[in-house]
């Protein structure tokens, strides 16, 4: 007994001193090494009854409802996935999966003009405390997200794409109609949010929530500050902190067809990949799927016993993006210049590639390499192959000139003198960064690097506070509002200032017909036409890690949801074999 | 006495009110939450974000204000609010964490968090440090001496984040060792853990442990080296001398003439340690993830959150001030030379 302490205090002193890892097991489990080859069906497994787990959430939310802007973020919508009544899901292989504990089928689409949508209500659907999901649920969420202020006044919901777009909502039995407004002509109609909180639940509050849009706004308010304990879901909140944890007990009254077999799963919030995979490796947590990965901590998982990990391109994508308002990248062909010179590949291979070995560059803005809509307009143009005689060309031909230092002028005379912008903690971008300065100089320009403090990210893309910048953007099976949002020349999020009414022409086709696969054929002609423009370079498909306990089955990483890996919950389960 | 009381108590507000006008302007001039917020907002739903929204975010904030208009609303509550603002009507102003989040209740709540850290943290630092003091004092330039004084510099030396970094290294290899959970490395406490006060502290010992430790250590070299030359100085004092030269055994020399002495410099530092702890666990609380004052902190300054942070400033500010006063006070307690007026 004595040597076995003295044992552990040598082991102690020897990795809080040396810094050495001693120890390490070196079982590398393969539970999840299928997912390459079958991402929607690997890690599949028997389950037994039973079983509690811990999953950590890289990130935090302040509020209950999604509907708002204050309680609107990907973490919220991790931490309420066992019981938020999400119209469905995309599965990794892109597949959309209705929400079994509410629909009875998917929704269809019985009238093309105006656009309506026929929901089909599961006759058990009901929010867990034995009241039925009714057309008045539907309601409930259209007004909350209307932004309409004879509907919800004061409210401040974070989108209002599709409340605004709704003119009514009727219903009979266990059919719910949707019937939007005239303009409204979107061929993802099938994957609108139509409902979010109880209506029933703001009426026991007390809230008149039809009849007053002061009373909705103060509904809406009261599910934000009020930890739900009703559900649609497989699971019900037991007890939750805000931002810190919730933890599920199942919801017995669930309407859906998969069998839960866990008795308890909490999601609980962590500072960091490093404190999420010492957790792991500790025992104190069961899994996670976090929003980032560093080679410092596959090393770690490595060696780590009975735990499997998968590494994939996730649902965020990086670029890097040219400021147009900003002379003299005003000029397309200097910005076809710069994009040309740039060398992703030699930028993947020094950064991603460290984490994903298999990871591949990204030629469309809208589609993921592998899509059934995927179309590679990119390569063709030359843009991010780092061919200096080719970038170079192309100014000797629009009359910019060197001077005997090789500096790089414009046909006006002016030096070409750029800064490149980053996100100061994203190592990643930092060395993007740099690459491209390094590509850049043998165009004879001179890039000056500046780091973003974290949080101010989102004030230097709207106040233009760039000539180049590197970040990205988060993405999903969905386009149809993508290349408006990113490009169109009123929208909030087209950062660059990209001013070009032929392309917004092509985006407003892309939100004109009903039928999904032309949709497709329509923002592919508009990627084609931003590609000529020269303002966005996509880089990859950011890497993901999910690291898993092996004692779970049926868990495995989604790209395709914003829930990741949770996005089956109900599946999930501890291991028969 | 009482009189220095006050006095020092009404020269703690001009102190206070200075703390909070530049520290005001610092984290409001640097930071524009609402276009963070936006930023946030498109990149979850990939929708562009209603005007009236961000009409609404900025008019909640007090953003559609100017930055002295700002400071004024949250110090006073006079003139047009949302009545959730105005420090002297008791109101922290809103979070921009939302409606849900009320600041004086987050704060109220982790500031039992950071307490329940710090307090073990510091008294044990204190206790080990006034032992390894006096015994290298009275062992003074024997191997015993070179060793306490080596291990001072050293846990004096290293940075706290890397200190954390690898206790918890070394209890992850520890557990894996004996085969135990002995050790967790995240959290206060059992997640949703539920029983009373007892069984709470029972269950929050493992989560404990390792960041008192990095805590202790960290604070406890610079008292140690307090603790020795204090007492040396009073060892090498004339009435020390004195009681020797009268036969007064060893041992109560020490215990009762030198030690009360010595302990009196180690005694005023305490309450301006553990103030000082209350306001500076930040490192550690974000390492072994305790959510304390110092996260919050954290957290407000990265997110921009000025309201929040100045009702961190003031909590801290108000502790820190407390602590220099009881300090102040004890000293005059204590050492009889002292004297207020």
């Amino acid at each position: 007994m004595k040597r076995h302490h003295m044992a552990a205090v040598a082991a102690f002193a020897c990795t809080t001193l040396a810094l050495a890892g001693c120890g390490q097991g070196d079982v590398q489990s393969s539970g999840l090494s299928d997912c390459l080859t079958d991402p929607a069906g690997c890690n599949a497994g028997e389950r037994i009854e039973g079983g509690e787990i811990t999953w950590a959430l890289d990130g935090s939310w302040s509020a209950w409802n999604q509907n708002t802007a204050d309680g609107n973020n990907a973490y919220v919508s991790t931490a309420l996935v066992g019981m938020w009544p999400y119209i469905g899901q995309f599965d990794p292989d892109g597949a959309f999966i209705v929400n079994e504990g509410i629909f009875a089928a998917d929704p269809v689409l019985i009238k093309e003009n105006p656009v309506t949508v026929e929901y089909a209500l599961k006759p058990d659907a009901n929010w867990g405390d034995g009241t039925k999901v009714t057309v008045d649920d539907f309601i409930y969420n259209w007004y909350a997200r209307s932004g309409n202020q004879d509907l919800c006044k004061g409210c401040t919901p974070a989108t209002t794409t599709y409340g605004s777009q709704v003119a009514s909502i009727t219903g009979e039995g266990s059919k719910v109609t949707v019937t939007y407004v005239d303009g409204y002509y979107s061929a993802e109609w099938m994957y609108e949010e139509v409902l979010s909180e109880p209506a029933h639940v703001a009426e026991a509050a007390g809230f008149d929530w039809k009849n007053d849009p002061e009373q909705m706004k103060d509904a809406e308010d009261y599910f934000s500050e009020t930890v739900p304990t009703w559900s649609t879901g497989p699971f019900k909140i037991d007890q939750a902190v805000a931002g810190d944890f919730v933890q599920y007990v199942p919801n017995e009254d669930w309407a859906g067809d998969t069998k839960v077999t866990l008795e308890k799963v909490t999601f609980k919030v962590f500072d960091g990949l490093d404190n999420i995979v010492t957790a792991l490796r500790n025992g104190e947590i069961d899994g996670a799927s976090p929003a980032a990965v560093t080679s410092e901590s596959i090393t770690q998982l490595e060696g780590t016993a009975d735990v499997s990990y998968a590494i994939a391109g996730g649902p965020n994508w990086e670029h890097v993006d040219i400021n147009t308002r900003h002379a003299p990248l005003d000029d397309k062909v200097l910005r076809q210049a710069i994009l040309t010179a740039i060398d992703v590949e030699n930028i993947i291979a020094r950064t991603y590639a460290y984490v994903q070995s298999d990871i591949q560059r990204k030629n469309s803005h809208l589609f993921r390499n592998g899509s059934e809509y995927f179309t590679d307009y990119l390569s063709a143009t030359g843009q991010g192959s780092g061919d200096i005689e080719m970038a170079r060309s192309i100014l000797v031909n629009a009359g910019y000139e060197w001077d005997e230092s090789d500096q790089l002028f414009t046909p006006e005379g002016e030096p070409v003198e750029l800064d490149f912008r980053y996100s100061a903690s994203k190592e990643s971008r930092q060395v993007t960064a740099e690459l491209a300065q390094a590509n850049l100089a043998g165009l004879g320009i001179d890039i000056d690097i500046r780091a973003i403090p974290d949080a101010d990210l989102g004030t230097v893309l709207a106040e233009g506070d760039f000539d180049l910048i590197a970040y990205g953007w988060s993405s999903d099976p969905l386009f149809v509002s993508s290349a408006s949002q990113y490009w169109n020349s009123e929208s909030q999020s087209n950062y660059g200032g990209l001013k070009d009414p032929e392309l917004d022409d092509l985006i407003a086709q892309i939100s004109g017909t009903l039928d999904y696969d032309e949709a497709a054929e329509r923002a592919n002609a508009a990627v084609k036409h931003v590609i000529g423009d020269a303002y966005v370079l996509p880089i990859v498909d950011t890497p993901v890690a999910v690291m898993v306990s092996d004692r779970l089955v049926n868990v495995r990483d989604n790209w395709a949801s914003q829930q990741r890996a949770t996005y089956n919950l109900a599946e999930w389960g501890v291991s028969g074999e | 006495m009482v009189v220095f009381i006050i006095r020092r108590t009404l020269m703690m507000i001009p102190v206070l009110l200075g703390a909070t006008i530049l520290c005001f302007v610092l984290v409001d001039v640097a930071n524009d939450p609402v276009q963070d917020r936006i930023f946030e907002i498109q990149q979850s739903t990939g929708e562009p974000v209603p005007q009236s929204t961000i009409d609404a975010l900025e008019s909640a904030w007090y953003y559609d204000r100017s930055v002295p208009e700002r400071y004024w609303i949250w110090l006073t509550g006079i003139g047009e609010t949302n009545d959730d603002i105005g420090l002297i009507q008791g109101k922290w102003g809103p979070s921009i964490e939302g409606t849900a989040m009320n600041i004086g209740d987050e704060i109220s709540a982790r500031f039992w968090i950071t307490l329940r850290l710090v307090l073990f943290a510091t008294l044990a630092s204190i206790g080990i440090a006034i032992l390894s003091g006096v015994v290298s004092a009275v062992k003074q330039y024997s191997k015993t001496d070179y060793t306490l004084t080596f291990l001072g510099f050293l846990f004096l030396a290293m940075p706290i984040f890397w200190l954390g970094q690898l206790f918890k290294e070394g209890a992850v290899q520890l557990n894996k060792l004996l085969g135990t959970n002995l050790f967790q490395t995240y959290g206060s406490g059992t997640t949703g853990f539920r029983g009373n006060g007892w069984e709470v502290f029972v269950d929050a010992l493992p989560y404990l442990i390792v960041p008192s430790l990095v805590l202790m250590l960290g604070s406890y070299a610079a008292i140690s080296r307090y603790q020795r030359a204090s007492m040396l100085e009073v060892m090498n004092s004339d009435y020390v001398r004195l009681a020797r030269a009268k036969g007064v055994r060893n041992g109560t020399v020490m215990r009762r003439h030198a030690l009360r002495t010595a302990l009196i410099p180690v005694a005023t530092f305490a309450p301006l340690a553990l103030s000082g702890a209350m306001g500076g666990a930040i490192v550690t609380e974000r390492i072994f993830g305790w959510r304390g004052l110092g996260v919050y902190s954290l957290d407000a300054i990265n997110s921009g959150d000025t309201f929040a942070v100045m009702a961190y400033l003031l909590i801290s500010g108000v502790v820190v001030l407390i602590g220099v006063l009881i300090s102040d006070i004890l000293y005059g307690v204590l050492d009889p030379r002292i004297r207020y007026e």
